[in-house]
């Protein structure tokens, strides 16, 4: 027999303790959401991939990736043991592996005492430790310089300090 | 692509200053300077010394690659021509107009006919204004095979070591350079203390 009173306190509990947890739930939610946003996605050593990857998240790569890797703002790192045939875009790149492709670092590119790099790199930034193998051209990109103050800006400036000065 | 074991500059080196390499290095910012080639190694001081400059360096990793070409082997001009190509990675549609040559010691160790080879093919991917920086054994003998170089950020040129075993030298002298790199000309030279002649050599 269905006993509709307590069906009907049943649901009505149940409804509490969900409002009850929603901000809970948010709360997980938004630590989910703070944990993908410093994870890292890793492919493992028997993973293979023919395609291009792309996501918003840090990936080392310990498997072998014939593609392109396109993971602005993200890291990439390839593991000792990773084999990747691909040009990558990345904010910061790590070779510790095997690498035959191109490499545009936002911020920085290293090459490891293991790395074997066959490529070309354009990056700020580049750090290649001794031991570690590399052929190709590096382009360090011109750094961020101050723009110049075109001289109407500068007479503005003038103009309106000058008499702040002699106000003084 | 050959890539052999790239040994980090360490324990026997020893490090002296090259003015006329770092004062072409000084060129670098200049648009008709920003590209270089290195024909040696990457090393991470050279490296680090070059990030705070403008520029795209080449790097070939090429010097067992040319030492082991012979002109038995290589007995037309397309044959050398395409073992070039292979060794430095200058393709045909390579657009860049190379500035700065560091050809290290290389050119002693070099058959005088590979050398003269390796000058022609470079012509192709220069600039009108490109220097050539060189390293010239003086002495009798020289280290059995080319030194690995590491441009420093305090000014000097770190340089390994490799006097265990030592070969003939060929002692060049200018009116040789001449010859064998032709059409570049001694520009500058500087005799160091360890018995070699640094070279600045360019065409006009």
């Amino acid at each position: 027999m269905i006993d509709m009173k307590q069906i009907r306190e049943n649901v009505s509990n149940k409804i509490k303790t969900q409002q009850k947890d929603e901000p809970v739930k948010m709360n997980i939610m938004d630590n989910k959401a703070n944990k993908e946003v410093s994870s890292v996605a890793a492919i493992g050593e028997t993973i293979r991939i023919k395609g291009d990857v792309t996501g918003t998240e840090n990936l080392i790569i310990h498997g072998h990736v014939e593609g392109n890797v396109n993971l602005k703002g993200h890291n990439v790192t390839i593991g000792k043991k990773g084999n990747v045939e691909a040009n990558i875009e990345a904010n910061n790149i790590v070779v510790e592996g095997k690498l035959k492709g191109d490499m545009n670092g936002d911020e920085k590119v290293v090459i490891k005492q293991s790395g074997n790099v066959h490529g070309n790199i354009v990056s700020p930034r580049v750090t290649l430790e001794d031991g570690a193998l590399f052929k190709g051209s590096i382009e360090m990109e011109p750094r961020q310089i101050e723009p110049v103050k075109k001289p109407t800006e500068q007479k503005a400036k003038t103009s309106e300090s000058k008499p702040d000065r002699i106000r003084a | 692509m050959a890539l052999i074991s790239q040994k980090p500059i360490e324990g026997n080196f020893y490090e002296y200053k090259s003015p006329l390499l770092f004062e072409t290095l000084a060129r670098i910012n200049q648009a008709e300077f920003y590209h270089l080639l290195d024909i040696g190694s990457a090393n991470s001081s050279s490296i680090e010394f070059l990030n705070d400059y403008q520029c795209k360096i080449h790097i070939c990793h090429c010097i067992d690659d040319l030492l082991n070409l012979t002109l038995e082997d290589l007995n037309t001009p397309n044959k050398l021509n395409r073992a070039f190509v292979k060794a430095l990675g200058l393709y045909k549609n390579h657009n860049n107009k190379i500035g700065i040559i560091m050809l290290w010691d290389l050119p002693n160790y070099l058959q005088p006919e590979i050398l003269q080879g390796l000058i022609k093919f470079l012509m192709q991917h220069i600039h009108d204004k490109a220097i050539i920086h060189t390293y010239i054994h003086t002495t009798r003998l020289m280290p059995a095979i080319p030194g690995n170089y590491a441009i420093e950020k305090s000014g000097k040129v770190a340089m390994q070591n490799n006097l265990d075993s030592s070969t003939d030298c060929p002692a060049y002298y200018q009116e040789e350079l001449h010859k064998h790199m032709s059409p570049f000309r001694v520009r500058r030279s500087v005799l160091q203390a360890n018995g070699i002649q640094e070279y600045l050599l360019s065409i006009n």
